[in-house]
């Protein structure tokens, strides 16, 4: 069980007293099999708690089916279930368990920095070609140099990455390659802009995207690039 | 109105009879009941005649609502796919997110019997709104206040930290 019955209330009478008829329509509704105490009841019991002569409190069942809870919690912002965890233990099970998890994604209440990951770029890209790196003269360098993807950026709409080839402890940059989902393909980065990306260490090759002008630090000069629109190989450099 | 334009052209309304669990009876027109697709489901081979439907689990507080929700999402489907295909333009589906809002803002007893009725009856719109109800007000709440209101009991274990 997972959620339990809502409470409900019950007008009490001056004289401390509920009336039979009332009592017995919350009976009658939900077909119950009534215990009548101040202890604590679960399930499908009901519990009155006799507070002064203001008001009963009547909890009844039949609980929420486990089904709907698990609806329920799904629902919830992803964040939110550290706070969940703590309620229970059969709330923790569900909200670590694959059931919770198969039933969001079902829902397409995946949240966002999931969602780029997963679905966003995920099975619709072709696979990037590495072009430079098939166009290896001999066999024996192919072999030798393996290609590495060493950045990645968003910029005007498209995907760029930036390239290397790779044989430990060099690093050759070789450009890269673009991906514009207007058509569906890769394409090589201009020249003015892959051989620009600087820094010959992998995975360094950060830019940034500020106000729609792309920026990429060259780790060797320590000076800023940027570049200018993606289709012109002209590149303005900025010290810094 | 519209019928007293042709008032021939309209077929008489075909109802069904929908006994609530302390035996109240309604009479719904038949496409508002086949807004449940668990009466879809066995509507086919139900006799004409025969179109009387015992729902044990839905008393007759809660059926009135449930009838006054298909209703109204059958009658503004109809209004949206008409202002569609005069193309004049409607804000229909908006007023219609609003009506909802609107209905589904019930105490949370009214807002449990709904939500088993229409799992019980099968109205996915329906459940769906009433399960988006309760996760918002569950959202935010703290563990104590959310067993409270739920009736849960603390079985946690104690150190909300320990490793796991």
């Amino acid at each position: 069980m997972l959620l339990g019955r809502f409470e409900s209330t019950l007008d009490v009478s001056e004289d401390g007293t509920i009336k039979a008829t009332d009592f017995k329509k919350v009976v009658d509704d939900y077909g119950l099999e009534v215990s009548v105490g101040l202890s604590q009841a679960v399930g499908h019991a009901i519990v009155v708690k006799s507070r002064s002569n203001e008001k009963v409190c009547v909890i009844c069942g039949p609980n929420l089916p486990d089904n709907i809870s698990i609806q329920i919690l799904a629902r919830l912002p992803r964040i939110y279930y550290l706070n969940v965890k703590l309620v229970s233990r059969s709330w923790k099970n569900v909200v670590t368990g694959t059931e919770l998890f198969d039933l969001r994604k079902e829902l397409g209440i995946t949240e966002e920095w999931l969602y780029i990951l997963t679905k966003g770029y995920g099975p619709e890209v072709p696979s990037m070609p590495f072009s430079k790196a098939q166009l290896l003269p001999t066999a024996f360098l192919a072999d030798m140099f393996k290609p590495i993807a060493t950045g990645m950026t968003m910029y005007r709409g498209r995907f760029c990455v930036p390239q290397s080839l790779y044989s430990w402890p060099f690093f050759v940059d070789v450009g890269g390659e673009v991906y514009d989902p207007e058509p569906n393909t890769w394409l090589e980065m201009p020249s003015g802009m892959g051989d620009g990306w600087p820094a010959r260490q992998a995975g360094t090759k950060l830019s940034v995207v500020v106000e729609e002008e792309l920026y990429a630090l060259d780790q060797l000069e320590f000076r800023m690039i940027c570049y200018g629109y993606i289709c012109s190989s002209s590149s303005k450099i900025l010290y810094v | 109105m519209k019928d007293s334009f042709n008032p021939s052209i309209e077929p008489p309304k075909k109802t069904v009879t929908l006994v609530s669990s302390d035996g109240y009876d309604f009479e719904v027109e038949e496409e508002v009941a086949l807004e449940s697709q668990v009466i879809k489901d066995g509507f086919e081979d139900k006799a004409v005649d025969d179109r009387e439907y015992l729902l044990f689990n839905v008393h007759s507080d809660t059926l009135e609502l449930i009838i006054k929700y298909c209703e109204k999402h059958v009658s503004s489907r109809k209004s949206i796919s008409a202002a569609a295909a005069s193309s004049s333009s409607s804000n229909g589906e908006e007023a219609l997110k609003e009506w909802d809002e609107h209905f589904i803002s019930v105490d949370t007893n009214t807002l449990y019997d709904i939500l088993m009725a229409a799992d019980y009856l099968n109205i996915k719109s329906l459940l769906d709104l009433a399960i988006q109800k309760v996760a918002d007000t569950i959202h935010g709440r703290s563990p104590e206040q959310i067993r409270k209101k739920f009736n849960i009991e603390n079985d946690s274990i104690i150190d909300p930290w320990a490793s796991e």
